[in-house]
């Protein structure tokens, strides 16, 4: 409240040699001239007290903490970026080129390169000859549950198998044992 | 930005494994014949109704039939085979 308090009217032939007073920027003789007459003139000297008290709170440089600076930074930094992409507009059409469109072709190339693998390894039959029959996807999800579904009956029946295997075997080496043996007719 | 190209890429080798393998599988289906085509249908109609115990029973059998030696596995399918002919002449 009281830096807003109007300053005291000096002598107006006064004001501005008391500011270069104020300052140190008068001459000897002005200087002289100007301690003359603050002796006598009380309004002089009470404006010369004004500026000794609102001068240096406007001329301070006040102390900014670091984030200001760095937000001031990036805040120039942003501002300097939106001039120019308001210059050179028509640059944002193919910015997104750059960015996430050359992924996004990389993949569709890879999406043809199927179908063309596709197509060329099933003769067009896959897509020109309609199936008759629906087949699970389950089936055909890949090789290797088409060849469990068509090995089912087997597996069901691997236990005998391989003890049939095994009998077999076992047999085919006593034999062939006793055929080694001397004096044993195969 | 290199993150999402590795990621792109990713997907697009993925989508391509993916379809491989169902190549792979839609070749072994054209390839079967009509009555090996009606046998797998016939097994996953099987498949389906099976308990669960059952299911995973078959999973483990299928599971070990795949670690076994060739030579054994070739034998014991060749063995199969005769049997089925067998049943199927009787």
């Amino acid at each position: 409240m009281k830096n807003s308090a109007p300053l005291e009217t000096a002598c107006k032939q006064y004001e501005e040699d008391l500011v270069l007073h104020y300052y140190g920027e008068n001459g000897d003789n002005e200087r002289r001239r100007v301690e003359q007459h603050l002796t006598s003139c009380h309004s002089c000297r009470r404006f010369l007290g004004d500026l000794q008290r609102v001068l240096p709170q406007m001329a301070g440089a006040e102390e900014m903490p670091q984030a200001f600076w760095d937000n001031y930074y990036r805040e120039t930094v942003s501002k300097l970026a939106e001039q120019e992409e308001r210059k050179f507009w028509w640059r944002s059409l193919f910015n997104p080129m750059r960015t996430w469109m050359a992924p996004a072709f990389g993949t569709v190339a890879v999406a043809v390169l199927v179908v063309g693998l596709v197509i060329g390894k099933g003769n067009l039959r896959l897509f020109v000859e309609p199936r008759g029959e629906s087949i699970p996807r389950e089936i055909l999800a890949d090789q290797n549950q088409l060849e469990f579904f068509e090995s089912m009956d087997m597996l069901e029946a691997l236990d005998r198998l391989e003890n049939q295997d095994d009998q077999k075997t076992d047999t085919t080496n006593g034999e062939s044992n006793r055929a080694e043996l001397p004096g044993v007719v195969a | 930005m290199k993150r999402r190209t590795l990621l792109f890429l990713a997907l697009g080798l993925f989508l391509l494994l993916s379809a491989q393998s169902a190549t792979a599988a839609d070749d072994g289906w054209r390839h079967l014949t009509p009555t090996e085509k009606e046998r797998v249908l016939r097994n996953y109609r099987r498949w389906q109704n099976l308990p669960p115990q059952d299911k995973e029973h078959l999973r483990e059998e299928w599971n070990r039939w795949q670690r076994l030696p060739k030579e054994r596995r070739d034998r014991l399918k060749q063995r199969y085979n005769e049997q089925r002919r067998g049943r199927d002449r009787d």
